[in-house]
Order: C-alpha cells, then structure tokens, then sequence
C-alpha cells in the first residue's frame, strides 16, 4: 500500500515538474516579435560588458540613420543602436539605465523623436513591449513594469508567456528564431546587425518645406512632455554627463510641420537642462543630404542617407565627446571586422536592388542578414518580389516590406509583422485572435 | 476568478494545500471560508443573494424536518389513542404546514432568480403587449445584474428542500454547513448541480491526502483544459464569426455548416470541460462530483442524448418536475381516460389509442420539462423555442414509437446493425446541431437563415483562402482544430469502453508521460488564454 503511495506521489510530481518544464519550453519557443527589433534588444543584453563606446537610443530615425558597421570600419569606434520602431519617449530612461549598467557607454546619444507623440502613442502597450518583452528578467525590467503598466495588467507582463503562447501556431519561425537566439548566446556571434538596419527604397516626390529658420513651437503632449521631464531630472539628479540629443533629419511638407514645433519645444526644454542638443534638420545641407536619392520616406534615410548622416556625425560630433575609444580585445576586432564584411554584402545588395527596382521597399532586417551569410540572398530576393505581389493585392503590410509612404508626424518605422506579438496594432500585443 | 487564469489557479493550488493541513475537524470550514473567498472575489455585492438563499433554505429544511419528527413523536405517543381517521386528518394537516413552508421557501428563492433573470424579459414581452394600450407607455427595463452561479446553487439548493420535504435526508442543522453545500466553490460557476445526499457527507467529511485521488484529480483538470483552451476557445473563434453580426452572409453552404458544426463541439468542450476542471478540483480534495456528461455525441436517440448531456440537471428536472408531473393524480386520471375510450387493439398488436393513453403523460412531462430547461438557461424567446424544440421532438418520437418501429420492420432495417446505429448517431447529432442553431442565433431569423444555408452543405466555397479567413481562423487553426477534436474524439470513444485515467495509470513510463508531455503543450501553446480574449468567459457561466 505504501509503495502504492509513494508512487502515486512521484507521479504527481513528475507531472508537476513536467508542467513547469512545457511552460519553460513554450516560453522559450513562442517569447518572440518575430522582427529585428527584437534582436536588437536581446542582442544588446549579449555584448560583452563594457565593449561598446557609444549607445544610440531612440526610435527607428536611429536604427535607419545609423550604421554600427560603417562606423567601425571608418572610425574604429564601437556603437549599438538601441532602438524600437516607435519607442515612446518613457523608454529613453530605462535604456540609458540598461546602457549605464551593462556597457557604461563614452557616449550617449539620445533621440528626441518620441517628444512629438501624443498620450495615446506615448503610453502604447505594442510600442512599450518591443523594450520591455525583450528585455532579460532583471530589477530594470520589474521597475519598468512596475513604472509604466497598471497594476491589473502587470501579470500579462511578468509572464510573458500568457501574451505569446498562440506564437507556438507559427512554429517554424518560433524555433528557427529560437534556435537563432540560442546559438547566439551558445557562439557569442550576435553582433551581426549591432542595431543596424537599412532600406533599399527611396522617398517619392513631395512639395518640402524649408525648415532651417523655424523656430516656432508647440506644447508638448501631457506623456511625453512628463517623459522627457522625467529622463532629464533623472540624468541631472544622477549626474550623467555623457548624454547628448539629437534630433534626426527628415524632410518636412507643410502637414508634418506640428511634429517639428514640438521638436523645437523638446530641444528648449534639453537645452534648459544643460544638455547638448543637435537638431539635424538644420544640418540637412551640411550632411549633404538629398530627398529623393538618401530617403525613403519622411522621416527616414535609405543606405545613402544611413552612410552620409554617419559620416557627418562621426566626423563632425563625436569627436568633442569620445576622445579616444577603449582597448578592443582581438576576438572583438575580428567580430566586428566580421559585421562590416556582411554590411557591405547588404550594402551591394541593397545598391543594386534600388538601381534595378527604385522604390522596392525593402528592409535591411535580420532575415536579409541572415540570407547575405548564407549566401542565398538571391532566393530571398526572388521571395520578397513574389511577397510583394501578394501584398500589392491584399493591401497588407509585412516584416519585410512597408508602404513608402510618408510615415508623417509618427515619424515612425517598424518592420513589425501583423501577427506578431510585436504589433502595435493590437492592443494585448497578441495575435489577432 | 474563472478556472482559465492564473488566479485560479494560484487560488485552488493554495487552498489544496491548506485544506489537508489544516486540522481535520476544521477541513470543511476552511472549504466553506475558501469558498465565500472565491465567491467574493467576483463581487461581493453578489453574495447577499447567495446567503438569503442558504438561511431560508437552512431554516426552511429545519422547521420542516422538525415538523416530520413532531409527527413521528406524536403518532407513536398516540398511537393507541388516534383513529385511523383522526390519524389521517392529523397526518393531512401537519402536511400541509410543511407544504407551506416548502412553498415559501421556493417562492422566495426561484423569486429572487425569476427578479434577477427574467423580469427585464418579461416586462419587455409585456411592454409589447401593452404599448398600443397606453400609448407608448411602457414599464421601465431595471438594471438587474445576475449574480455568478444563481441558476446552479437555486436548483441545488432547493432540491436540498425537497429532498427534506420527501424524507429523502434530513435537515442539516448546522447554518455554516448548509451554507458550505450552498456555495461549494468548484461547482459554484457552472455546477454540476449536486445532491444533498450525495455531496454534502463528503463535504463535511475529515480526510487525509490521498495521492491517488490527486492524481486523478489533476489528470481530469489538465483534461478539462484542454477542452476548453485549446478546442473550444479556439472554435469558438470562427462559430463566433458565423452567429456575429450576419457572418453567415458572406459564408457558402459548406462553411456555415462547418461552423455550426464547430460551434456544436464548443459548446459541448466548454461546458464539459469547465465540470471536468469543477470535479477534478473536487477530487483532488477527496470529493466526488457527480457526473454531468457521458459524450453526449455517441447518443443514438435524442433522450439518451439529454441522460448523456447536463445529466445533473436532466436528473434534477426528471426527479422534481416530471414524474410530480407525470405522476399526478390529473394527468393519471388523463391517461386512463383516454385508455378507456380507445378501440381495443387487433390480437397481437398494441392499439395507439392505448399506446397514446400510456405515453401521453410522458409526452406532455417532457414538454414541460424542456420547456422549463429551456427557461432555465436564460431569459430570451430562443431559449425557451430551443427547449421546446427538444421537448416536441422527445414527445413526438415517444408518441409515435410504434409508427417508427413499423417502419423499420417494413422496410428490414435490423435496428442491432452497427451501419444502423451509426446512422442514428448521426442522424441524433444533427438534431442537437439544428438545436445549437436556435440556441446561439441572435435572432430567430438569423437562426433560421443559418439553418437554410447549412442544409446547403454540398455549395463549395468559391475562394478557400477568403472563406477560410472570413471564419477569423489562421493558417494554424487549420492543423490545430482537426488534431485537437480528433484527440478529443479518441478520448471519448475509449471513455466509452473504459476508465481511461486507470488505462493510462497501466502503460509504460514513457508513454505515459510522452501523452502528459504533449497534452501540456497542446494546453500550454495553442489553447486560448492570456490577455484580450473574451471567449475565455465560459458559457455556461452566463446561465
């Protein structure tokens, strides 16, 4: 009878065990956004300690405006673009916490962009998950939650599971990109897109406005105007002094110019703080830059754009601020020289494609790099054309291809993808069901 | 605090664990304050109807036991004293004091449920009626919320009364008690609706842990999940889409009939599921609940799907409304009539209007009982049609049994064949699926449109992928709905021959746990939980 009992009692905790081991697994497989922005975040959280000398924080204008690998190859300097597609300004703080604790970075440039939102888009529950769902369980992360998301809702948060379980339905993805992050962590080969990510499209024909003597400005919405202020006082009352904003170039027609007087508000407001600010829309002569031929849209630069708005501020900004870069290990030299050699196999590719098809849309993402170091780029290709096709019919957007149209006062890119857990749109950050 | 949350489940795991460490004597209070936690939980502005139930039922059951001892005491006291007169006039009127209170107390109770459920309905069926009267005017529509679980714990409890009433058990005279039967948390939401005799012992009972019912209670739970989260939430998705806002419109023949189909196995898969979670909950503290289905889809003829389906409430209706019904002296005195003035039958042959005098009784029993089951399950017209549909086709196939039975001899069907009893299992199917139409249309028009297009179920759709979509499934959906209800099928065909928890208890280690492994994932990846789904509202909650 005892045994009996006893093995009734194995039974029961086996069961257990194994419950707790199918939601480890399922976390494991399904925790994904199925886009680069997703990478970039848990990458970021894979660099080796204290081996990146400048942290790029912001939204897309940072992930499309610069390029890591560019700036290695021509500069020496180690940088991350820690950015979102439409990251709300709230994000800000916790990054440069993330950057301070993990890389304690020479330099640290932060994007103004999320200032021009209004409260809906400043508290957006997609938009917040693509920094907080692919951040690692850590103190920064409970306070983020514990910061941002309403009491009754933080649950859906802590357990990340409960938002992403349904991803298991898109297996092949969930483990292809699984196993991708678990050989990441196993080979420490994750620098690959260091945040980067380019466009091989360029911008249609609008009337542009000229915006080098406007100065006039517009309140702030309540969220982002109380982000900002919070990121400041924080800096000021931390005493961080290796900060400075940026606000990234776009091309304005006469409907974007509200975004552009809360940008002069925000850069006021930074000033007052003491903070360096460097408002690129008044530096678009400077960096040379062409409408037509480096944008892809508004508010974004194509590969042209990406090179010579990194040219222009490696050459021209960073240099007050990094003096020197830190001691490099080899295995980190040859990593990165590694990174450049696959940027330029994007950059040849992306060349050609906008030559050959103009306004193609597409992304430079991690499923390009992929594809460039696996030498099949051509087959890719062929899948994104046959892509967009269908997408041409259906009138949806997808990972790899996005209306190029102006995205306006979002100012915002993302290569989110409708289904993922990643998108915006939905309002629990699930799938559609 | 439904079972498809963490909360529940953080909930049921803390109180397992105290209920078998508290000391024993306490096991049952500590049930009755985790229930009262559990019920207050959804709002305790709910729980005042709950406890006006459990005093009056208490007290109702006490004075009315009380009044059978007096009666005992004082006819044995008398018992050389009283005539057999004075004895029967005695025995009269203590019965009708018991009446009395019987009848207060189901006043009160199915008074409190027919105010909170059925009031809005019927004072806007009379507002109809009387609005050409007063010119417009109409009874103002009160804004009455039900409270969770009103329908289950009234019927429970009131069979308590009866049960009482009938000298089937005797009154509990401990309040705290009653009030533990009344509000037992694993079968408040949606029952099974339990037997005084049969649950409330268990509930009072102190027991030790017993891994094996644990065992078994856990098995049941993770089955139940699955039922819920991964078939049933996830078929609701395209049934919703269909019954939603005229969704059958743009749907072919084929498709509207799939999603009725659909729509049957989530109905099925939700409520089993959720008494499935209710009564391994229950097992895992010891109690056993009793059963409330027996795959109703196996059942070859429409009652034996209603002795297979919602069985506790079926047993419920047949032991306090159809046979007081079937069996009282009005309706015996009908049936007889009519035997007496029907022809006498051929030799060997049984005469309908004999055949007629027997079943009628039963016929008109059924009709009502699935009239009020109908009632039972909410305060709308499709409801009740939706019970009647049942308790016409029950009476008819009773009525005209032996019309039926000439039939199949005529024609040489042997009705022992197994293509026979397929047919008739799917034949009986089919009428529970025109039934989930009437039961989830939103108007008797769109059930009625719905109906007409699924009996176009040969019209292809004209583009799959469109057709596919418009149901609101993905691509995945169409991999996990066949694998899941086949799964469940399989279930339920060997539940049909064996006890399949034991079955599984006797297979080698790695098979075993390979089927728990897989079961785990199915529940853990594809069912339906987490934020924004409004399906994971059970649907047998509403009623």
């Amino acid at each position: 009878m005892s045994k009996l009992k006893r093995h009734h009692k194995i039974e029961i905790t086996a069961i257990c065990l194994l419950l707790a081991l199918s939601v480890a697994f399922v976390s494991f497989l399904s925790v994904h956004q199925f886009s680069s922005h997703e990478l970039r975040v848990k990458y970021f959280f894979m660099e080796d300690e204290n081996a990146i000398d400048v942290v790029n924080i912001g939204a897309s204008e940072i992930y499309t405006g610069f390029s890591p690998e560019y700036i290695w190859h021509n500069y020496g300097i180690t940088s991350y673009n820690l950015a979102t597609a439409g990251a709300p300004m709230r994000l800000a703080k916790s990054e440069v916490k993330a950057a301070m604790e993990t890389q304690n970075p020479k330099l640290m440039v932060i994007s103004l962009n999320g200032a021009m939102y209004d409260d809906e888009r400043s508290t957006h529950e997609g938009y917040t998950r693509m920094w907080l769902d692919n951040m690692p369980y850590s103190q920064l992360r409970e306070e983020a939650i514990e910061e941002w998301i309403p009491e009754k809702d933080r649950i859906n948060f802590r357990w990340k599971i409960l938002n992403y379980h349904d991803n298991v339905a898109r297996l092949t993805e969930c483990l292809q990109l699984s196993w991708k992050e678990f050989k990441a962590k196993k080979d420490q080969r994750f620098l690959t897109i260091s945040g980067v990510q380019g466009n091989a499209s360029t911008d249609k024909k609008r009337d542009i406005v000229d915006i080098s003597n406007y100065n006039k400005e517009r309140k702030l919405d309540k969220e982002a105007d109380k982000d900002l202020t919070d990121l400041l006082e924080y800096l000021k009352g931390e005493d961080i002094k290796n900060v400075i904003f940026v606000n990234m170039p776009r091309f304005y027609d006469k409907e974007m110019l509200g975004s552009k007087e809360k940008i002069n508000t925000a850069i006021k407001k930074v000033k007052s703080y003491g903070y360096d600010v460097y408002d690129f829309d008044k530096l678009v002569g400077s960096i040379g830059l062409d409408q037509q031929h480096d944008f892809y849209n508004a508010a974004h630069p194509n590969i042209y754009g990406q090179q010579k708005i990194s040219k222009y501020f490696y050459e021209n900004i960073v240099p007050k601020y990094v003096k020197n870069h830190r001691e490099y290990s080899d295995e980190l030299v040859e990593r990165w020289n590694e990174n450049y050699d696959v940027y330029t196999q994007f950059y040849a590719w992306a060349d050609k494609v906008i030559k050959e098809k103009g306004n193609s849309g597409y992304y430079y993402t991690y499923k390009a790099i992929d594809h460039i170091m696996d030498g099949t780029i051509d087959k890719y290709e062929k899948w994104l054309d046959m892509k967009s096709k269908i997408v041409k019919k259906s009138g949806e957007d997808t990972e790899d291809r996005e209306s190029t149209g102006s995205s306006h006062d979002s100012g915002s890119h993302s290569d989110f993808d409708l289904k993922s857990g990643a998108n915006p749109d939905a309002k629990s950050g699930s799938s559609s069901h | 605090m439904t079972f498809n949350t963490l909360t529940f489940i953080g909930f049921f795991v803390a109180v397992l664990v105290l209920y078998y460490l508290v000391p024993k004597r306490f096991q049952w209070v500590f049930l009755l304050m985790s229930s009262y936690f559990f019920y207050l939980y959804a709002g305790p502005k709910f729980v005042i109807f709950m406890l006006i139930t459990t005093v009056t039922s208490w007290y109702g059951a006490l004075m009315i036991d009380k009044n059978h001892v007096r009666e005992s005491e004082v006819l044995k006291e008398n018992k050389e004293i009283f005539t057999k007169e004075i004895k029967k006039d005695f025995k009269a009127r203590e019965k009708q004091k018991r009446k009395r209170i019987l009848i207060t107390i189901l006043v009160v109770n199915f008074g409190i449920l027919f105010f909170l459920k059925y009031l809005n309905f019927f004072t806007e069926n009379l507002n109809h009626i009387i609005s050409p009267l007063t010119d417009g005017g109409q009874i103002p529509r009160l804004n009455l919320i039900l409270p969770l679980g009103i329908s289950f714990y009234t019927f429970q409890t009131m069979s308590y009364v009866i049960d009482v009433y009938w000298k089937k058990v005797r009154a509990e005279r401990n309040i705290a008690k009653v009030a533990l039967f009344v509000s037992f948390f694993p079968q408040i939401l949606q029952g099974p609706i339990g037997r005084f005799g049969d649950l409330a012992p268990q509930l009072y009972q102190e027991r030790k842990a017993d891994a094996q019912q644990i065992k078994y209670g856990i098995q049941l739970m993770i089955w139940g999940y699955f039922k819920k989260l991964v078939i049933a939430d996830r078929v609701a998705i395209a049934a919703n889409h269909m019954f939603g806002d005229g969704g059958y419109d743009q749907m072919s023949g084929s498709v509207v009939a799939l999603c009725v189909f659909l729509y049957a196995i989530q109905d099925y898969t939700d409520f089993s599921g959720c008494i499935d979670i209710a009564r391994g909950a229950a097992q895992c503290m010891g109690i056993n609940m009793a059963e409330n289905f027996k795959r109703p889809y196996f059942s070859r003829t429409l009652p034996e799907f209603w002795r297979r389906w919602h069985m506790t409430l079926g047993t419920w209706m047949k032991d306090y409304v159809f046979y007081p019904f079937s069996l009282s002296g009005r309706v015996r005195n009908m049936s007889k009539w009519i035997k007496e003035h029907s022809k006498e039958p051929k030799e060997g042959k049984i005469g309908l209007g004999k055949h007629l005098g027997g079943t009628l009784p039963i016929a008109l029993g059924n009709i009502l009982v699935f009239f009020l089951v109908g009632v039972w399950h909410g305060s709308a017209w499709n409801y009740i049609i939706w019970g009647l549909y049942y308790g016409v086709l029950i009476a008819i196939s009773g009525l005209l049994k032996p019309v039926f039975e000439g039939m199949n001899r005529a024609l040489h069907i042997n009705v022992k064949s197994k293509p026979w009893q397929l047919w008739q299992i799917i034949r009986t199917f089919w009428f529970t699926c025109v039934a989930c139409i009437i039961f989830r249309a939103d108007t008797m028009t769109d059930a009625w449109n719905i109906f007409a297009k699924s009996m176009h179920f040969w019209q292809l759709p004209q583009n799959y992928v469109q057709e596919y979509l418009s149901m609101g499934l993905v691509v995945a959906d169409a991999f996990v709905i066949p694998a899941s209800i086949l799964i469940l099928f399989v279930a339920d065909v060997m539940q049909e021959h064996m006890f399949v928890r034991g079955w599984l208890e006797r297979r080698s280690f790695i098979l075993r746990y390979a089927i728990y492994f897989i079961g785990f994932l199915f529940i853990v990846g594809l069912g339906i939980y987490g934020p924004g789904f409004d399906q994971s509202q059970f649907v047998y909650m509403g009623f």
